[in-house]
């Protein structure tokens, strides 16, 4: 079965979900005895071809142009689509951001195919691929199957391991027919952060009703930048204007698989644990030790977070200091 | 053409609103007025005077319609100004003005505030304003051997109210009114099954979801066939006892600070365990300014051996509300605003360690501000009911 | 300005899941609702409406149930309704989603096409981008703002990080995301008056629709339910001994500092 990975890049740069679905595919083209091929598109991106060899990338179709300096829906799903027409892989592999959940639904349904969307794990049996993946906010897990000859699958970030696996990394000019653009990207606005993405941060820091206000959350940033950590927050803290949409965990925003999530004055609604439950190591800090959050969590310490809080920032920069 | 409903909404607003005479004495009693020095809801005139022009020029678009859901739905529904203009104007209900401009705005959907909308939504889905399963309503009582009505007949109804069951701080409250009854040897029991009195809904505007609980509520009391139902809090007590007329030969429905008044009267020798503190009292508005129930409360906490009771700056029908009510329990209120935080203030001026309430809003409200301004080291809030299971020794 | 919302009934949010006996997902003791990121669509497609004119129709793939979902939705503002209700659907995928709503659309006459960026019950996110290619019209996901500029439409789509700035000519097909509005509340007055209007119900024959046509690309082939996370350590008692600990139990058990 020939596997095909959509290498992800903006501005030459990969996201780290772009590595787990390239490492995905080379232990499925490695399971498989078969090549793993690698889909890049943009602008002056030859430079990413080293980095995806060393992922396992054997062959690269590299698509590059000014037409693709940044990335519209139409003019990726065309290059994709002609690159799946001309391989025929068996299972096509990228990450579920937000440019995988736009394209490849898209192109999934030009070519008839079933899409398997946030994968959380897959198991290769034979010729047979089933995958896992959330349902009713990870309430219940399916094991699916798809039906058709290609089958797409988005990765849920964070959750398919990075190795170092040097492929043959032959690079390979490829061309596709592009349509004029109807929706088109005209400005892209970077919000300035010096913090990890949420989705893809192994550490997470986040705050919720609990710290009372607004102004709560200078110290959970605090905590968060000695830990290099990203800042989230729970439905009540961004609903009460405290932080913005873009960073509320949960099921009405993100979901987060980090190695670490400290949850700060967070009660533990369904609709929260629906955005974190699969975090590898959960801490809670809450003054109600019945919360719901307590009850789920590795470690969990009851008391006041403004108290808390700035004596977890002061002993991480110690040992941190001490390390340096 | 407006559906008949809307238009006799609006005359109704109209009504009301036109008698003002703008002699603005409301003002002095107005609690945002006071806190907020008149910019956010510039005092009840304000209020029925930004309806009255609001329907009359019909500004109910865009930044308008935003104004004017603000100045309604800020109101806390105290009633200060409605006593207010009782003694000294011309007697507008001023309340029912803003519960009706609210059901007005509530249809021409500009109303509820966005944080109000999850309650409305989850009293019609789950019969509690937080989104908490039915099914756990009762799993703060230990108590196995309480009866549940209506599979158990008892003589009272112990109403406990959503927020009472589902918020854990206030758990103390219900199991010691539990302890309370027991002691008294009482035959009580709780309902299996029971629903939100729909006083929420009423006060944010969603009269008709409000019929809808009092159907439900009027079926359960009378299947579990009580004679007298006391609750925990004020809010339902005045819904079942001045909006349920369904319910005002069948029952007696009793606050539970006056109804422990009365069966403690001459018993002050079974308090025997001192409890030393300082307390004062915060009159909650739907004990105090809407029933008049002041005293029984003061006599309860006067019952506590080693306590003493100290009054407040404002106290009684001039007491300071907490800013919970009228649905404000379900919004975010901005910080510079927050009543309870005043109260709490007023609290530590005539040297309180503790804050009691007979209100299960109040005491929340009053315990996060303790909590905001660090205090929680200094003054505790507890509710009398607590005070007195502890003061028996149970 | 015509638009079309497609919406989809889910669960409440807060629903437990468990299995009937035939395999399946229990939906019989479960409470239902118009899935939120839908409510969105609804909310800014009546918005549009207010302020451009125009009618909104609100379509939804479901069963008899739905019809409640679709109250809400009139109740809420919207003009008419359409419901298709098909026994035949009871697999259906996000690609048989997409054959019925884009052969629904097929005979309708729209300028914008609102979707919901995922429904709370699958999450898959595919329906509206499929819709899209089988309409052969262009798509934008995860819309927070939506203005419409001289006849086109103008979007911000959240990225990791930041934000996209997407213009299209119309018709589009838009998925919204929560931050794009707050939602109206309809007063239970307004629901019970919305289930005396009428709403429009298709099976698949009525669409000239077969089960071939309809067969969806995955099928699922087990329900696993996860072990609940256990209760674990718990600490109390002196802040600054209480955080050591933590931090030890962190950098030395769980290897993550």
């Amino acid at each position: 079965m020939t596997v095909l990975a959509f290498a992800e890049q903006r501005n030459g740069k990969m996201p780290k979900a772009a590595y787990e679905a390239l490492s995905q595919g080379r232990r499925i083209a490695d399971s498989m005895e078969d090549n793993l091929y690698v889909c890049l598109v943009g602008n002056n991106v030859s430079g990413l071809a080293e980095e995806i060899a060393a992922c396992g990338g054997d062959e690269i179709l590299m698509c590059d142009s000014e037409v693709f300096s940044s990335y519209q829906t139409e003019t990726y799903a065309a290059v994709l689509t002609a690159a799946i027409r001309e391989l025929e892989p068996g299972i096509v592999l990228m990450g579920y951001t937000s440019m995988g959940k736009d394209i490849a639904p898209r192109v999934a349904e030009r070519i008839g195919a079933g899409l398997i969307s946030d994968c959380t794990d897959m198991e290769v049996k034979g010729n047979e691929i089933y995958f896992i993946r959330p349902m009713y906010a990870g309430k219940v897990f399916t094991r699916v199957r798809v039906r058709t000859p290609v089958k797409i699958c988005t990765l849920r970030p964070n959750n398919f391991r990075v190795d170092k696996k040097q492929g043959k990394g032959e690079l390979r000019k490829f061309t596709a027919e592009v349509p004029e653009v109807r929706a088109k990207v005209t400005k892209i606005k970077v919000q300035e952060s010096k913090r990890p993405e949420l989705t893809e941060a192994e550490i997470i820091v986040s705050g919720g009703r609990g710290l009372g206000k607004a102004e709560g959350f200078r110290i959970v940033e605090e905590v968060a930048d000695t830990l290099g950590a990203a800042v989230g927050a729970s439905r009540a803290a961004v609903d009460a204007g405290w932080r913005p949409q873009q960073h509320q965990v949960g099921q009405t925003g993100k979901v987060v698989t980090p190695n670490l999530y400290v949850a700060c004055g967070i009660s533990g609604a369904v609709q929260h644990l629906a955005g974190m439950g699969s975090s590898r190591c959960i801490v809670a800090i809450n003054k109600d030790p019945d919360a719901n959050i307590m009850k789920m969590a590795d470690i969990s310490i009851e008391g006041d977070l403004y108290k808390i809080l700035p004596e977890l920032e002061n002993q991480i920069r110690e040992f941190k200091g001490r390390e340096t | 053409m407006e559906e008949q409903y809307v238009e006799d909404l609006k005359k109704t607003i109209f009504e009301w609103t036109s008698k003002c005479r703008i002699c603005m004495s409301c003002y002095t009693d107005c609690p945002l007025q006071l806190s907020t020095k008149g910019f956010l809801t510039q005092g009840p005139t304000g209020i029925t005077k930004a309806l009255y022009y609001g329907i009359l020029w019909n500004t109910l678009e865009g930044k308008d319609a935003e104004d004017l859901r603000e100045i309604v739905y800020n109101c806390t529904t105290c009633g200060g100004c409605v006593n207010r203009c009782k003694t000294s104007a011309c007697g507008i209900e001023v309340i029912d003005v803003v519960e009706t401009g609210r059901q007005f705005l509530i249809e021409k959907m500009i109303g509820p505030m966005s944080e109000q909308r999850s309650a409305l939504e989850s009293i019609y889905k789950y019969g509690n304003p937080y989104g908490e399963a039915p099914e756990k309503r009762l799993d703060w009582l230990e108590d196995a051997e309480v009866k549940r009505l209506p599979g158990d007949k008892a003589e009272v109804l112990f109403y406990v109210g959503c927020t009472t069951s589902y918020e854990p701080e206030l758990h103390g409250l219900a199991r010691s009114l539990v302890k309370l009854f027991k002691f008294l040897n009482l035959d009580f029991g709780v309902l299996e099954g029971e629903v939100c009195c729909g006083d929420p809904a009423r006060s944010i505007g969603d009269e008709f979801l409000f019929e809808e609980m009092k159907t439900l509520n009027v079926e359960k009391f009378t299947a579990a066939g009580v004679k007298t139902i006391v609750t925990a809090s004020p809010h339902c007590f005045n819904a079942f006892n001045k909006k349920y007329e369904e319910l005002a030969d069948k029952f007696e429905v009793v606050h539970y600070t006056e109804f422990l008044a009365r069966r403690f009267e001459g018993k002050e020798s079974f308090f025997e365990k001192e409890l030393p503190y300082t307390i004062t009292y915060h009159d909650p508005c739907y004990l105090g300014k809407h029933n008049d129930i002041y005293e029984a409360p003061r006599e309860l906490i006067r019952k506590i051996q080693g306590a003493t009771l100290v009054e407040m700056e404002m106290t009684g029908a001039n007491s300071l509300c907490c800013g919970g009510g009228g649905g404000r329990m379900y919004a975010e209120m901005k910080e510079e605003q927050r009543l309870a935080d005043m109260r709490v203030r007023q609290a530590q001026a005539v040297g309180a360690d503790m804050i009691t309430t007979a209100c299960p809003w109040c005491h929340t409200m009053i315990q996060n501000a303790v909590r905001d301004l660090q205090l929680q080291d200094e003054i505790q809030v507890r509710d009398i009911a607590e005070l007195l299971s502890e003061s028996l020794g149970l | 300005m015509k638009i079309v919302v497609c919406i989809k009934q889910t669960f409440d949010s807060e629903a437990s899941i468990s299995l009937n006996e035939t395999g399946g997902i229990d939906d019989q003791s479960v409470i239902q609702i118009v899935n939120p990121y839908d409510e969105y669509a609804v909310e800014e497609a009546i918005r549009l409406k207010e302020k451009y004119g125009g009618e909104v129709t609100v379509v939804t793939v479901g069963k008899e149930n739905a019809r409640k979902a679709l109250h809400q939705c009139l109740a809420m503002g919207a003009d008419h309704t359409l419901l298709v209700n098909d026994p035949q659907l009871e697999d259906a995928d996000s690609h048989t989603y997409a054959v019925v709503l884009s052969t629904v659309l097929c005979t309708m006459d729209y300028d914008l096409i609102l979707c919901g960026r995922e429904a709370i019950d699958t999450s898959v996110s595919q329906v509206p981008s499929r819709l899209a290619e089988r309409l052969d019209l262009p798509q934008i996901n995860m819309v927070s703002h939506l203005e419409i500029v001289e006849g086109n439409v103008k979007a911000t789509r959240d990225i990791e990080g930041g934000s996209e700035i997407v213009e299209s000519a119309l018709p589009a097909v838009i998925s919204v995301q929560k931050g794009i509005n707050e939602v109206r509340y309809p007063s239970l007055r307004l629901i019970m008056r919305a289930k005396k209007m009428a709403i429009k119900t298709f099976s698949l024959a009525d669409l000239g629709l077969t089960m071939d046509d309809v067969a969806p690309y995955l099928s699922v082939e087990e329900y696993i339910f996860p072990e609940p996370r256990k209760e674990g350590m718990r600490l109390k008692g002196e802040v600054n001994e209480v955080v050591t600990q933590l931090i030890q139990h962190l950098r030395h058990e769980v290897k993550v500092l």
